[in-house]
């Protein structure tokens, strides 16, 4: 993948491509609010993003947790805890974005989810997706 | 223009620049956006050598722009490389490939 002028940080990236890649995607839809929020002028719609987010977040987490029981990974229930607080998270923030009356209470609920998701990747990767990683290259999962 | 739109009489038609990413992210968004909701695509990949995830991230949101999950797209003619990157994303889950 060539470089992107708004690359993922490379404190997140574990060196396994199957995951890597993902997080990635999950970094480029962080970078989309940050834009729209911006007041970027070809900025893409709030709602599109996050309608996005919670489809990918879902999307990556269900590949990992199958591939946790693929390779019967002994953490698997720890880490679901961490994939439950993105999908709470994601998901409650997205429900108060889509019932917000005024303009201003959509962005500010917007700047909550970037912030939320930051964190998460942040903190997830760091703590649990790093030993998750040492545990599938073991195991040649994907190869 | 970096980008070539045309229509095949069922879809509307992208082909793809060599270098997809970030740098081609207003004129992809320009090319796509002013169509109605429905809209099928055919993303033509065969002139794409390099992509970025800000690209991933644009093929996600032209799915949700285009109708979420009854949205039409197809990807074309991607080299092998670049059908690998995006199996890695698990795209070929939400999204037709040829």
């Amino acid at each position: 993948m060539m470089d992107s002028q708004q690359n993922m940080p490379e404190t997140f990236r574990l060196d396994y491509p199957l995951i890597d890649v993902q997080h990635e995607v999950l970094f480029a839809l962080y970078h989309e609010v940050r834009l729209a929020l911006g007041g970027e002028e070809e900025g893409f719609d709030l709602g599109d993003i996050f309608s996005g987010l919670n489809l990918y977040v879902e999307t990556h987490l269900a590949f990992e947790e199958n591939a946790m029981l693929a390779t019967g990974y002994p953490q698997l229930d720890t880490h679901r805890v961490g994939h439950q607080a993105l999908r709470d998270g994601v998901g409650g923030l997205y429900a108060r974005f889509l019932r917000a009356s005024e303009p201003q209470e959509s962005r500010q609920v917007a700047g909550q989810i970037a912030d939320f998701l930051y964190v998460w990747l942040e903190e997830h990767i760091a703590r649990v997706d790093r030993d998750l990683c040492r545990h599938l290259k073991e195991h040649a999962f994907g190869e | 223009m970096a980008l070539n739109i045309s229509t095949d009489g069922e879809r509307v038609v992208v082909r793809l620049p060599k270098l997809f990413g970030f740098a081609v992210r207003s004129e992809f968004k320009q090319a796509t956006s002013g169509h109605p909701v429905g809209t099928k695509y055919k993303l033509d990949f065969q002139d794409v050598e390099r992509m970025d995830s800000s690209a991933l991230g644009m093929l996600l949101l032209l799915r949700e722009t285009s109708g979420g999950l009854s949205s039409d797209i197809l990807i074309v003619n991607p080299r092998t490389e670049i059908r690998k990157l995006l199996q890695l994303a698990n795209f070929h889950t939400l999204f037709k490939m040829a």
